[in-house]
């Protein structure tokens, strides 16, 4: 601290001679002024200093040249769609902000460089893989300065792009999201090289990030993934163990499937159209190690929560061949049994495991005919209807819910519009054209009257939010023709409808913007 | 023709950001009819909860919307501004409602003019010199009691001060304010905040008390001072000019102003906007001061980021910056070419000591250097400029990552406010375009 500053601080009263001296050409000018007013004097000095050095400021020193952004690969987007990402970016209509940017990336183009601080500062990985490739040199180069942004860094988008040069020092020094990636991609063209690496880094490497990694063999699994497996069976975190026999039970060759299998072979037989269970009273100790809970989940019974499980690792092609009959006969064999909802659940388990798809339709169909009759034990209907449509493909996913809403008075098909999440968007033409044409009926002959109608309890009502983001673009002029609601005055229902509507159409008019101004 | 604005300084004029997302919504021509353009105006009706009627005179920006919303610039102004900066409207001659309008702003500007030239009467001239010679005596009785408590200050030591209240403060000002000094008190206000708000507090606190006390010594000795500054000196206790005394002492210069960038205060319950520009041919910058109370709209628009030949009228003053402008002639365009501007920093500093060693109160300078690259340093989060050969000036506190984005390392020409310790950035020239800063739209 300067003299002066610090006589200030202390105060004048408190020193006999107070220095007043600037050690500069100030102290020529205070020297005029007359003695005994030393207060004044140091104010007018301090002035006079202050400006004196404001006046003398000489500019610091930064000797290096600091390294700048490569030259961009790929342009600009044009102004107006940066304008529309900008509000996407603000959080207007921000469902749409991954559908534009994939579209900016297939069209060859990046964000401009004003986006990028909002770009980086995206969160989900949904987001951040479809920001990526559309960063930019300049993208790449602010985020090593913000730590908030150093995601970018090595970032490998999920299943995408080919194997990266440098793909051994991200395995060896990548975050966990990153290794995975990287193995992933490994996987998909030297499986066993993969495995080797996963082999080599097991041991010290903690429980949860063994177990991202070890999801990666899914990838490519065969016969020679088998014994790493089966040793791993036995790992110390339960994590970790729990996962392994949904691998080991896909390579049909495995122990591990043939254990299983004479397991279920044991309880479950079929003759002359009927099911019959043996089930074991105790808990096999055996069954342990291969990942089955001896206690059951709240709701379920322990010898049932087990047959569930046990037929959970066996694909149900497996029943079909042992007993020459298809899946339709076996699931109304089933469904004549004590044990049938339990017996249907395992083998919804297995269906989704091991992708049969001839088992996923009718399965369906059963969980959705239970729809409406009084809730069971264990796993809630809808929740298995709910997660088997994910695993149908989309046609047939989109047939079962067209059904469900062109029906939708039966009471097994009220909440249709909850399965409108599971189906891939975009929506074929054919289902949309369904889905528009119905919802027009609907909304033209709204009943409204009844004190008991509520927008948000109508399923169409709430089908709009999703149907925003899955109608194709063949559909946008059909879903934007005026909507006619019923002409009644004061009517909130109406009101809240019309509201609706007005948001779904205007994030069709924002997705026929993105199309027609990022052309591919 | 589509007029000289780009959507971001059409976006740059509006009052808040959801008037602006309100207008880039209306900013299609769906909701629009009857639109047109002349060499003068645009204009349109726009479909909200009625038809409004929304007109732009062209040479200044100003808009006029019937709509009932109390936002100036308003949704469907801006609507109809972000229309005309990315389409052409056709051209027409204005509408009766349009060509009414402009005629009656003519009439307005011209009378205005009368009104400026006329000399007031003797009758009132005498009594204004009463009133002129009462308030000298206020002024002098109030700065030499504020001279003693200065003095108190000193003596007591700068310490003492942690403790007060702002009540300490502001008991201070308030007096000020009673001995018509109101700029005095607005100083003694703003020093309020200084305690404690850094480690070097002690030291920004004296550098402001001396300032003061430079002003108080040579308030009793203007006549010793040369003319402009004792404009300065008067202007800084609190005499404020009328705009008459503007234009007969002021200066008026006639020049191509780019209009760099805006920084927004709010001091007092008063919101301060502060407009830069900078002359072409002049070299010459200026800066402009607008003041709402109470939320009220500024009353007039400036196209930040765009050129427009004008004359401005500067205030009398040692080194002439506040300015109002008084006329505005021909097109405003945005900026395209590399901004004028000092190389190096030295060059600016040495502009800078040049306005001190004039008016050694000056706070704020306009600095726009050209070439240099924005550096975001690790170290202690700092962030500076360089220029070519490696001299630097730190930016204000803060973040600036828009700037380094889009910098990207590279020189680009910087328009900034320097405050005598770090530049707050207001506009930069990158790749042929020119972005605002520091608003958050």
């Amino acid at each position: 601290m300067h003299t002066i500053a610090t006589t200030a601080l202390v105060g004048t009263a408190r020193q006999d001679q107070p220095a007043l001296t600037t050690d500069s050409p100030v102290d020529t000018l205070i020297a005029q002024f007359p003695a005994g007013e030393a207060e004044r004097a140091l104010l007018l000095s301090a002035g006079a200093l202050t400006i004196y050095r404001q006046a003398g400021k000489v500019a610091e020193s930064i000797p290096e040249m600091p390294v700048s952004a490569k030259a961009e690969q790929r342009p600009a987007c044009s102004l107006s769609v940066s304008m529309l990402l900008h509000r996407m970016l603000l959080g207007e209509h921000n469902d749409l902000l991954p559908e534009a940017l994939v579209r900016l990336d297939k069209a060859g183009l990046r964000l401009p460089y004003e986006l990028l601080p909002m770009a980086l500062a995206l969160h989900t990985s949904k987001l951040r893989d479809a920001v990526y490739p559309v960063l930019g040199e300049r993208g790449s180069w602010l985020s090593q300065f913000n730590p908030a942004w150093s995601w970018v860094n090595g970032y490998v988008p999920h299943l995408e792009g080919a194997f990266p040069s440098d793909a051994e020092t991200i395995w060896q020094e990548g975050t966990t999201t990153q290794r995975c990636e990287i193995l992933r991609r490994l996987r998909a063209i030297d499986a066993g090289k993969a495995r080797a690496w996963l082999e080599s880094a097991w041991k010290q490497e903690k429980a949860e990030v063994r177990l991202e990694l070890l999801q990666t063999l899914e990838i490519g699994l065969s016969v020679e993934d088998e014994p790493f497996l089966e040793r791993i069976l036995d790992d110390r975190a339960a994590s970790v163990k729990s996962a392994v026999p949904r691998l080991l039970a896909r390579i049909p060759t495995s122990a591990f499937a043939e254990r299983m299998r004479s397991r279920v072979d044991a309880i479950l037989t079929y003759t002359q159209g009927k099911l019959k269970l043996k089930l074991p009273t105790t808990f096999d100790i055996t069954w342990q190690r291969d990942g089955i809970a001896e206690k059951p989940q709240a709701g379920l019974g322990e010898r049932a929560w087990w047959l569930i499980q046990l037929l959970a690792f066996v694909p149900p092609a497996h029943c079909e061949e042992q007993w020459q009959a298809g899946p339709g006969e076996l699931i109304a064999a089933a469904d004549a049994d004590k044990f049938g909802k339990s017996i249907i659940e395992g083998w919804s388990r297995a269906a989704q495991l091991f992708s049969e798809r001839q088992w996923l339709s009718p399965l369906w169909d059963w969980w959705q005919q239970q729809q409406g009759k009084k809730k069971l034990g264990g796993t809630t209907i809808s929740d298995m209807r709910d997660t088997l449509i994910a695993y149908l493909p989309s046609r047939e996913a989109e047939a079962k819910v067209q059904q469900m809403f062109i029906n939708s008075t039966l009471p097994e098909d009220t909440d249709w519009d909850d399965l409108l999440a599971e189906l891939p968007i975009p929506w074929s033409g054919e289902f949309s054209e369904a889905y528009l044409r119905t919802l027009r009926n609907h909304v033209a002959s709204l009943q409204t009257g009844g004190k008991n109608y509520y927008p948000y309890s109508d399923p169409w009502y709430n089908s709009l939010e999703r149907a925003a983001l899955g109608l194709p673009a063949s559909c946008f002029a059909a879903a934007v023709t005026p909507w006619a609601l019923p002409n009644v005055a004061n009517d909130w229902q109406i009101e809240q409808w019309r509201q609706q509507l007005q948001v779904f159409t205007e994030t069709l008019r924002t997705r026929q913007r993105l199309i027609e101004e990022i052309k591919l | 023709m589509s007029i000289a604005l780009t959507s971001d300084q059409v976006l740059a004029l509006a009052p808040d950001a959801s008037s602006a997302s309100a207008g880039k919504k209306l900013g299609n021509t769906k909701t629009w009819k009857n639109l047109g353009q002349s060499s003068e105006a645009l204009w349109g009706e726009c479909q909200g909860s009625a038809l409004y009627q929304v007109k732009v005179d062209l040479s200044t920006f100003t808009t006029q919307c019937s709509c009932p919303s109390r936002k100036f610039p308003c949704k469907h102004s801006l609507g109809l501004l972000l229309l005309a900066a990315t389409d052409t409207l056709p051209a027409s001659e204005p509408p009766n409602w349009v060509g009414a309008w402009l005629a009656k702003r003519q009439a307005t500007s011209a009378r205005k003019q009368t009104k400026d030239i006329q000399s007031t009467s003797e009758s009132s001239q005498v009594a204004q010199t009463k009133r002129f010679e009462k308030r000298q005596a206020m002024i002098a009785k109030g700065l030499d009691s504020l001279d003693l408590w200065l003095n108190d200050l000193v003596r007591n030591g700068l310490a003492s001060v942690q403790t007060q209240p702002v009540s300490f403060w502001e008991n201070q000002a308030a007096q000020m304010i009673d001995a018509q000094a109101p700029g005095i008190a607005s100083r003694l206000r703003r020093m309020a905040t200084i305690p404690n708000s850094s480690r070097d507090w002690p030291e920004k606190l004296l550098a402001q008390l001396g300032r003061l006390a430079l002003l108080t010594h040579a308030y009793r000795r203007i006549e010793q001072l040369n003319p402009p500054l004792q404009e300065d000196v008067r202007q800084m206790v609190g005499w404020t000019l009328t705009q008459e005394e503007v234009a007969a002492r002021g200066e008026t210069l006639s020049d191509d102003w780019l209009i760099l960038g805006q920084t927004l205060d709010d001091e007092e319950r008063v919101r301060v906007q502060r407009t830069w520009m900078y002359g072409l041919q002049s070299e010459r910058q200026a800066l402009i001061l607008q003041f709402s109370a109470a939320g009220a709209p500024f009353p007039e628009i400036f196209p930040l980021g765009s050129h427009q030949q004008a004359h401005l009228l500067f205030w009398p003053s040692a080194y002439p910056q506040r300015a109002r402008v008084a006329a505005r002639r021909g097109e405003s365009a945005p900026l395209k070419d590399p901004l004028p501007g000092d190389e190096h920093i030295d060059a600016f500093l040495a502009r800078s000591a040049d306005a001190l060693a004039h008016q050694p109160w000056m706070e704020r300078f306009l600095c726009v250097l050209r070439n240099v690259i924005p550096i975001c340093s690790a170290v202690n989060d700092s962030w500076y400029i360089r220029d070519a050969r490696g001299a630097a000036l730190p930016l204000a506190k803060g973040e600036h990552w828009q700037l380094l984005a889009l910098s990207g390392g590279h020189p680009v020409d910087l328009a900034s406010e320097w405050d005598g310790e770090s530049l707050l950035p207001l506009g930069i020239m990158a790749e042929g375009a020119y972005y605002m800063l520091g608003r958050t739209l």
